[in-house]
C-alpha cells in the first residue's frame, strides 16, 4: 500500500514539474541592438560611439492599444541608469494580454544629450507565449546601417534583394502599419526586377515575398491604412520590359497576395503619398505625353479619379500640405511642384504659370510661387525643377509663423540660354511656405546645398517637442543626372530652422545639411547608394534603401 | 522561476518520498522482528543461536524515533537542502525574468 502511495506521489511530483515547465509563459524580452562600430561595446578595443555606456540613461516608453484601428495610448515609462555596457532590467510588472504594443527607446549620455533612439510597434502580446524582440537603436539625426549584431555585421546586416553594387534604383518602398518595411521592383543595369521583400523589424530579418506580377521600376508605392494590422500597399504603374504598366495593384502583406484595382493609362514616374490613410496617385507620363489625373485609392480599396491637374507632369514632387480643423477633420491638400513633360525628364515644366498647383476638394488650383522679395530669384518658374524630392515639415510651436513648410531638395533644372540649354543639377535647398494672408501664393527661402542630388528621395523624421528645427532624411544618390552613375552616392539629413527676424519683422526659414559621423556621408563599408527610396514609419524613423543594405535615420521623439 | 520551483520540488521529494521508503524499511524490520521472535525461539531451540541476537533486536525495539536512521537522514537532507536554498538566494545575482529590456 505504501509503495502505491509513494508511486502516486512521484507521479504527482512529476506532473508538478511538467506543469511548472509549461506554465512559465508571458515573458517578454526587448533586446536593444546597436549600430556598427569597431568591435564589441564591452571589449577594451572597441569604439564606444554607438555603445550604451556607464553613465548613460535609457528611457523606455510603452504605448498600447487593444485594437489597431484605435491609436496607441501611452501606457508607462521607465528610466534606467546604466552601470555597465551590458545589462538587463525589468521594465514593467505585467503587460495586458491580447493588446498591441509599441516601444520607443531613447538613450542619452552623461550630459543628457540624446544620442540613440529606436522603436518597434505592432507587437501583439498574448500571455500564453514568450517573446523576444529586437529593437534597433539608430543614431539621432544621422544614418547608420541596420544590423542585428554589430560584432558580426557582415552576416547580420539587414539586406535587400539587390546584389552588391546594384543599388536600389527605381524601386519603391513604404513602412507598413506594424512597422515592418516593404520594398519592391527596381532595376539592375538593364534588367527590370519583380522582387518584393518584407523587412521584419522586430526580428531584424528580411524575406522575399510573392514577386510583382511583372518586373517594374519607377512605380508609385504608398501605404493604404485599412483595418488590418499591417495595412496594404498600393503599387501603381511603372516601367517594365513590355513598356509602361497601366495597372494599379494592392499588395496584402498578411495573405502575401496581389489584387488588381483596375487599369488606367500606361504610366511611369507617377508619385503616390498617403493622407489620412488613403492613397493619392499624382500625374505620371505615358510613352508620349504627360498625364494630368490624380487618382485616389480609398480605405476599402476602391480606385477613383480624384482631380485633374492643370498641367500634366511626371518626375515632379508632391507634398502633403493638408490642414486639420478643430474637430480633427482633415482637409486634404497636395502641393505639386515642377516636373517634366516627358518620362526621361529632359523637358522641364518651365512655362511660368504651371510650375506649381494645389490639389484640394477634387480640384487643382493654380498657385503663385515667389521668393521673399516677391520675385523669382532662383528662376524656378522659367527654368523648372525636375526630379527634386519634397516633403512636409510641421512645427508644433506656432509662435513665429506657419506650422507647415515644404522642403525641396535636389533635382535639376534647365541651364543656359536660347539654343545652348543644358540640364544642371539644382544647387539649392528650397523651403516653401504659404504667404501670410494670401493662400494662393507660396513663397520660398533659398539656402545653398553642400551636396547636389540629381534624383533624391526624401522623408521626414520626428523632431522633439516644441523644437525650432525640423528634419528630413535624404537619399541623395549622385549629382550626375544619368541614372547609371555610381559615383559619390551619399545620404544626409537636412535641417530646417524656423526663426523670427526682428529687423525685417518676419519669420525666416534656413535649411542646412547636418554633420554626420559617416565620412563623406557614405557607408564606409559599402559606399554605393543609387537613387533608392526613403520611407518613414509611424515612430518618426526614416529608412533609406541603398546598395544591398538598409539604413536608419532615427528621429528625436515619437511624433504626436 | 523554473529553477526555484525545481529546487523546492527536489526538497519536497527528498523530504517526503525518501522518508516513506525509509519508514517502510524500518517497519518491515519490525515485522521481521515479530516473525523473528518466534523464529528466534524456534531457532534458539533447534540451532542454539546465541543470546547476543536477542539483545540486539530488543535494543532496536527500544530505540526512540529521533535516534532512528530514517529520522536522522531526513533531518540531515532537510538541513542540507535548506542550506542550499539559503545559499542560492543569498548569493544569486539579480537576473530579472518576466518583462525585461536587455542591452
Amino acid at each position: 500500500m505504501r509503495r502505491i502511495i509513494s508511486l502516486l506521489f512521484i507521479i504527482a511530483v512529476a506532473g508538478l514539474l511538467f506543469s511548472c515547465g509549461t506554465e512559465n509563459t508571458g515573458d517578454f524580452k526587448i533586446r536593444l541592438r546597436l549600430p556598427i562600430d569597431n568591435g564589441d561595446c564591452w571589449d577594451d578595443y572597441g569604439d564606444d560611439t554607438y555603445c550604451i555606456n556607464p553613465t548613460d540613461q535609457i528611457l523606455l516608453t510603452i504605448y498600447s492599444t487593444p485594437d489597431l484601428r484605435q491609436p496607441y495610448e501611452y501606457t508607462d515609462r521607465r528610466l534606467f541608469r546604466v552601470r555597465s555596457t551590458r545589462g538587463q532590467e525589468e521594465f514593467i510588472r505585467s503587460l495586458r494580454s491580447e493588446n498591441y504594443y509599441r516601444f520607443f527607446v531613447e538613450v542619452t549620455n552623461a550630459n543628457e544629450k540624446l544620442k540613440l533612439t529606436g522603436g518597434i510597434e505592432g507587437i501583439y502580446y498574448d500571455d500564453s507565449r514568450n517573446y523576444e524582440v529586437n529593437l534597433f537603436l539608430g543614431a539621432v539625426g544621422d544614418f547608420v546601417r541596420v544590423v542585428k549584431d554589430r560584432a558580426n555585421f557582415d552576416a547580420t546586416s539587414l539586406k535587400s534583394y539587390f546584389e552588391f553594387g546594384a543599388g536600389s534604383s527605381g524601386s519603391g518602398a513604404t513602412a507598413l502599419k506594424n512597422g515592418n518595411l516593404f520594398l519592391s521592383g527596381g532595376y539592375y543595369y538593364e534588367e527590370y526586377m519583380n522582387n518584393a521583400m518584407i523587412f521584419d523589424m522586430p526580428n531584424l530579418t528580411s524575406k522575399e515575398v510573392s514577386p510583382l506580377r511583372v518586373p517594374l521600376k519607377d512605380h508609385a508605392v504608398a501605404l493604404l491604412e485599412d483595418d488590418s494590422s499591417t495595412g496594404k500597399v498600393v503599387i501603381a504603374f511603372g516601367e517594365g520590359e513590355g513598356g509602361f504598366s497601366s495597372e494599379v495593384l494592392i499588395y496584402d502583406p498578411e495573405s502575401d497576395r496581389y489584387q488588381s484595382l483596375g487599369h488606367k493609362e500606361p504610366l511611369t514616374m507617377a508619385r503616390a503619398l498617403t493622407i489620412d490613410g488613403e492613397v493619392y496617385i499624382v500625374g505620371g507620363c505615358t510613352p508620349t505625353a504627360p498625364h494630368n489625373k490624380v487618382y485616389k485609392v480609398t480605405k476599402n480599396g476602391e480606385l477613383t479619379e480624384y482631380a485633374t491637374l492643370r498641367q500634366g507632369r511626371c518626375n515632379h514632387s508632391v507634398a502633403d500640405i493638408s490642414t486639420t480643423d478643430e474637430e480633427g477633420n482633415i482637409n486634404v491638400r497636395l502641393l505639386v511642384l515642377g516636373g517634366s513633360t516627358d518620362a526621361k525628364g529632359e523637358n522641364p515644366i518651365a512655362n511660368n504659370d504651371n510650375f506649381a498647383e494645389i490639389v484640394t476638394n477634387n480640384v487643382s488650383n493654380p498657385v503663385n510661387i515667389e521668393d521673399r522679395n516677391g520675385e523669382d530669384n532662383a528662376e524656378l518658374l522659367s527654368r523648372g525643377l525636375v526630379s527634386s524630392a519634397a516633403t512636409r515639415l510641421s512645427w508644433d510651436d506656432r509662435t513665429y509663423g506657419p506650422e507647415v513648410a515644404v522642403v525641396s531638395v535636389g533635382g535639376y533644372l534647365m541651364g543656359g540660354e536660347g539654343d545652348s540649354t543644358f540640364l544642371l543639377t539644382n544647387p539649392n535647398l528650397f523651403i516653401f511656405t504659404e504667404k501670410e494672408g494670401d493662400p494662393d501664393t507660396w513663397v520660398y527661402d533659398i539656402n545653398g546645398a553642400p551636396n547636389r542630388c540629381a534624383r533624391p528621395s526624401i522623408s521626414g523624421i520626428a523632431a522633439g517637442e516644441m523644437s525650432i528645427s525640423q528634419f528630413a532624411a535624404v537619399n541623395c544618390g549622385t549629382d550626375e543626372i544619368r541614372r547609371d552613375s555610381t559615383d559619390h552616392q551619399i545620404i544626409f539629413v537636412v535641417q530646417v530652422r524656423k526663426s523670427y527676424d526682428t529687423e525685417y519683422e518676419r519669420t525666416i526659414y534656413s535649411a542646412s545639411v547636418r554633420d554626420t559621423l559617416m565620412e563623406e556621408n557614405r557607408d564606409p563599408l559599402n559606399g554605393v547608394i543609387i537613387d533608392g527610396p526613403t520611407t518613414t514609419n509611424a515612430l518618426g524613423q526614416a529608412f533609406v534603401f541603398g546598395t544591398e543594405y538598409v539604413y536608419q535615420i532615427s528621429g528625436f521623439a515619437v511624433p504626436e | 522561476m523554473n529553477r526555484i520551483a525545481s529546487l523546492l520540488i527536489v526538497v519536497l521529494l527528498v523530504t517526503f518520498v525518501f522518508p516513506v521508503y525509509g519508514d517502510e524499511g524500518d517497519q518491515a524490520g519490525g515485522i521481521n522482528l515479530k516473525v523473528g521472535k518466534s523464529f528466534y525461539f524456534e531457532g534458539d531451540i533447534q540451532e542454539q543461536i546465541g543470546d547476543d541476537k536477542e539483545e540486539s533486536m530488543a535494543e532496536i525495539m527500544r530505540t526512540p524515533f529521533y535516534r532512528t536512521t530514517w529520522f536522522i537522514t531526513t533531518v540531515s537532507v532537510l538541513a542540507i537542502a535548506g542550506a542550499a536554498v539559503g545559499i542560492y538566494f543569498a548569493t544569486r545575482t539579480e537576473e530579472p525574468e518576466g518583462r525585461v529590456i536587455e542591452w
